[in-house]
């Protein structure tokens, strides 16, 4: 059906696009120091931790499930990457060793969900605590000092190539690959199938077991990376800073158009996710709006948007039946 | 369409709530003054630098008493808006802001002591071109980062309540106006061991992990304790600053340690929660308990004799004063690099001065 | 053997709760005093937000605003308690409650929200609400008219050892659910939207009615907490609840109710609220560092599924 390029799926995103554009020149007008390429390229910087967990994050709920583990891998991979700076290694080990750590958590995930059958949501919530777990008793409660100007040098402001910041350029990177991945793989198709249906993927012989070790153990890494860059910009570890970001994640792929069942979707919509909620809370800050009014009108632009994503599939499920009654 | 029609009403939804927010700050401002008066009570038992004492109790004129300040536009980045200590900062800092005739905006992380927030928002400070910044960071090491942008951009930086980070020399500020949490500690151990005979069972309850208000409030308790060689601390537990985990968490640790006698809290709130269940418990003789915040629930406890001691940090003056320094500076003034704004342990002794009925 | 295995897998659950509770009491100076003031103290509130929980879970969906819900009902109910309207106060704090359930409730049968979405947005928004309107004030003072509803017992053997107040309202409200839950047609419809709410609505349930009916019970349920709270630590702050929801969903799926809806229920909760309590105690009193916590209680909830699994399995394999 490659004619209807404007079928509900892209209209959604379209409409979107509007929004964000909308919402961006709003907030020019109206907040000082808004519109400058300092803070758009700030607001770049933000979304793009925010976009690379969702990353994987949308790999887990196009096969229908969730990941709840991932801002305590972020942490967890902040505080293992950091305590071994800290303790003189050399910063390539300390990376590696964080990200394995999170690909541990994401294969742990991975096993318990695709093998031995537990309930996804059960699996990655326990994952989390022991993750945070984990995390606090190597860091011992403290903040940890990396002392390391290698790896300040990732997060610091002045990193930047061609005028984009290294984090946008590492994000697109990982961003892009995974779009091939997902769009032009066989992988990627049977991502897609599982969420669909995943007996009739079961049936037409596509092994459930290896998409769901990889596509956790893809969300564990995506979230590690998102911890290194968090942390790569205090230049420290802290055992909090992944809390309630699986929340942010999971968010921002819903409202890129991927529905918690599955099947549908993808990543160009989390990219479009991400973009609006950092855009939001960028220019929520900027207005001044106090904090608490702050989470309300975050709140309330959840629901609005979901809400009419909701009201756009169901008109477009009637037109379905429609058609096919007829 | 509908989506995008939806969209355009947020974005309507989101001017008028800017429309209404910005009143909302005048009335706090215009109230602001009658603070300074109400509070000259408390900050003259403290004994804070004599120069802040006279503008408080001064009605502002048209002649403003830090000329180079005037019309001069800054941000205060607090820890967090949501805790009643720093609404009183809040006051503070705009009473004094009003008071000097410069354009204060305050700001905190929607997440309270969220770094990663308040690095955005140092940026939005840098993005605005303002003139100064008051700083109270929530991660003294984790906002190095954003304070190295800051001083690139040539913006001065007033350092309140906890300290920015300089051991690896790349930043500076040009003074920090403290109410230092590791002399809070240290007050309200000490107070809390003569009151115990030097001698017995101590426990800490510290705020969530990792936030650097707790690290340095538990160290201080810690090194008190240490120094007595008859004080056993036995257990250190988390109870997230919280009155109900608090409460638990007590009845827990009583069933432990079931000759507990020092209960050190890292926060008023915790503190509160902890005498409930030694009320619970029929143990409140057996314990002394400290806080640290000195707000008006505690100070009550103390007149009651419920609770021992709390630190009063006076976040209105320390705000206060704050602004102050900035006023200062933006007038060519040399400031000190530290300014004490000085602390009180708060005992049923003393406890009246702070009282507010 | 296999009998044996399987009486141990069946009775799996209660059987971590009575090795956490028995390493406990080893440990404590007052083991009787221990298990009383845990359970009056402690379980009691939170088995009232965790069944709220557990009533959501079963359709099959999840409630993230009851932490939200139960500090802002609790708090604007305080309002009115402070001024002496003890009674009047509690009744708008219920109301309050049972209004924001109800409205996601709505917002899930009728606008067909996902749960997580409508209540992640909800919690936001009242949390929003609450620190906004009230500006982080606390409110606290109350009479002892209002805190001897925390505070005070119906029987007393000791000042600690006691049947608190909290207890009799948490087992009142438990054995209302469960008779709602297990000898009602509503109950047995609630069910059967968690199995699969399309077939239920075929058969002519109103399914709208009921998602709609459960939310707003669970609204209730977190406004009752919050007061209990408010009671019981005579000080009702805008902050209070921000772990309830994880706390909640953790205790319901350590119980043993499936997070997909349809199977489980009340009585499975009350187990996860004790294991989830004890074992916070069991920690504390053995003295291990607060720091270890969060990750016992991970490898505590992945055993606990585990086990979960195993049982199933024999079912299966009994069934054969």
């Amino acid at each position: 059906m490659k004619q209807k390029k404007l079928n509900f799926q892209n209209r959604e995103k379209l409409g979107l696009v509007i929004g964000i554009v909308v919402l961006f020149i709003i907030m020019s007008i109206l907040a000082e120091g808004f519109f400058s390429w300092y803070n758009i390229h700030n607001l770049l910087r933000d979304s793009s931790i925010l976009l690379v967990v969702a990353t994987g994050m949308t790999l887990v709920i196009l096969l229908g499930k969730i990941d709840m583990s991932a801002g305590s891998v972020m942490s967890l991979t902040a505080i293992v990457t950091t305590i071994l700076l800290a303790n003189g290694a050399h910063v390539v080990v300390a990376l590696l060793a964080g990200l394995a750590s999170g690909a541990l958590i994401g294969l742990l995930n991975g096993y318990l969900v695709g093998i031995q059958k537990l309930d996804h949501f059960v699996t990655t919530f326990a994952t989390m605590s022991l993750a945070k777990g984990l995390a606090l008793v190597i860091c011992d409660g403290d903040i940890i000092n990396t002392g390391n100007n290698d790896f300040k040098a990732i997060g610091a402001s002045t990193s930047v190539f061609l005028g984009l910041h290294v984090h946008i350029w590492i994000v697109a990177a990982i961003f892009a690959v995974m779009l091939f991945v997902l769009t032009k793989t066989k992988f990627g198709y049977r991502v897609y199938s599982i969420g669909g249906s995943e007996q009739a993927a079961m049936l037409a012989g596509i092994s459930t077991r290896g998409t769901y070790i990889l596509s956790f153990l893809i969300s564990g890494l995506t979230a590690s990376v998102g911890g290194i860059l968090l942390a790569s910009k205090a230049n420290n570890g802290n055992a909090t800073i992944g809390d309630g970001f699986e929340f942010s994640a999971i968010a921002t792929v819903i409202i890129g158009g991927t529905p918690f069942d599955g099947g549908r979707g993808g990543l160009v919509g989390t990219l479009i996710g991400a973009i609006l909620i950092s855009l939001l809370k960028n220019g929520l800050r900027f207005l001044n709006i106090t904090p608490s009014l702050q989470y309300v009108i975050i709140g309330l632009v959840i629901l609005v948007v979901i809400i009419t994503d909701v009201i756009i599939n169901e008109r477009r499920k009637l037109e379905e039946l429609r058609r096919v009654e007829q | 369409m509908k989506r995008i029609a939806l969209l355009l009403l947020v974005a309507v939804m989101i001017a008028a709530l800017v429309g209404c927010a910005q009143p909302a700050e005048q009335p706090a401002q215009s109230e602001a003054p009658a603070a300074p008066a109400a509070e000259t009570k408390a900050p003259e038992a403290t004994q804070a630098p004599a120069a802040t004492e006279a503008p408080a109790s001064e009605e502002p004129e048209s002649q403003y008493k830090y000329p180079g300040a005037v019309g001069k536009k800054a941000t205060m980045i607090l820890k967090d808006l949501t805790n009643p200590v720093w609404l009183e900062a809040r006051e503070g800092g705009l009473a004094a802001a009003e008071e000097f005739g410069m354009d204060l905006e305050v700001v905190a992380p929607i997440e309270s002591n969220n770094n990663e927030e308040q690095i955005a928002l140092v940026q939005q400070v840098i993005a605005q071109k303002k003139d100064i910044l008051i700083m109270c960071p929530a991660d003294s090491t984790g906002i190095v980062p954003a304070i190295e942008e800051v001083n690139a951009a040539n913006i001065p930086v007033i350092n309140l309540n906890t300290k920015i980070n300089t051991d690896s020399g790349t930043v500076h500020y040009e003074t920090f106006v403290v109410a230092d949490n590791t002399i809070c500690g240290t007050l309200c151990a000490e107070e809390l061991v003569r009151l115990a005979g030097e001698e017995g069972e101590a426990v800490i309850l510290e705020g969530p992990s990792g936030g650097q208000v707790t690290i340095d409030l538990s160290n201080a308790a810690q090194a008190v304790f240490k120094k007595y060689p008859n004080i056993k601390l036995v257990d250190i537990q988390n109870a997230k600053f919280d009155r109900a985990t608090a409460f638990n968490t007590t009845q827990n640790l009583l069933q432990a340690h079931p000759n507990l006698k020092i209960i050190f809290s890292c926060n008023d709130e915790m503190a509160l929660g902890a005498v409930e269940a030694l009320k619970e418990a029929g143990k409140l003789d057996q314990v002394v308990v400290g806080g640290i915040d000195g707000n008006q629930d505690a100070l009550k406890a103390i007149k009651e004799g419920t609770m021992e001691v709390t630190v009063y940090k006076n976040f209105w003056l320390q705000a206060y004063t704050a602004v102050e320094a900035a006023a200062k500076f933006l007038d060519g003034q040399k400031l000190d690099e530290k300014i004490l704004v000085e602390l009180e342990a708060v005992t049923p002794a003393n406890v009246d001065k702070y009282l507010k009925n | 053997m296999s009998k044996v295995s399987g009486f141990i897998l069946k009775q799996s659950k209660i059987i971590l709760l009575v090795v956490i509770v028995v390493v406990a009491s080893i440990f404590a100076n007052n083991p009787i005093e221990n298990i009383f003031t845990v359970i009056m103290s402690q379980a009691t509130f939170m088995l009232i937000y965790c069944l709220g929980m557990t009533l959501a879970i079963l359709t099959g969906g999840l409630d993230l605003s009851v932490g939200s819900v139960a500090a802002f009902s609790s708090y604007i109910g305080a309002t009115l308690i402070i001024e002496g309207y003890v009674v009047p106060g509690i009744i708008v704090a219920l109301a309050i409650g049972a209004g924001i359930g109800a409205i996601n409730g709505l917002l899930i049968s009728k606008v067909k929200l996902s749960p997580f979405i409508a209540t992640y947005g909800m919690d936001w928004l009242v949390r929003g609400l609450v620190l906004f309107i009230l500006a982080g004030k606390k409110i606290f003072g109350f009479s002892p008219a209002f805190t001897s509803i925390s505070k005070g017992a119906v029987v007393e053997f000791t000042s600690t050892m006691k049947i608190s107040n909290p207890f009799v309202i948490a087992l009142v409200i438990f054995l209302v659910l469960l008779f709602l839950m297990r000898k009602t047609t509503f109950g047995r419809n609630v069910y059967c939207v968690g199995l699969n709410a399309s077939a239920t609505r075929i058969t002519g349930v109103n399914t709208d009615r009921i998602i709609t009916i459960i939310y707003t019970i669970s609204g209730l349920l977190a406004a009752i907490a919050g007061l209990l709270y408010a009671a019981v630590l005579d000080c009702a702050e805008p902050n209070m609840g921000t772990h309830y929801g994880l706390m909640a969903i953790a205790a319901t799926l350590v119980g043993g109710t499936a997070i997909t809806g349809g199977k489980g229920g009340v009585g499975n909760t009350i187990i996860g609220v004790l294991i989830m309590v004890f074992l916070t105690n069991a920690l504390a009193v053995l003295g291990v560092s607060h720091l270890w916590q969060e990750a016992v209680f991970g490898l505590v909830i992945i055993f606990a599924a585990l086990m979960e699994k195993a049982r199933q399995k024999q079912i299966a394999l009994l069934q054969m």
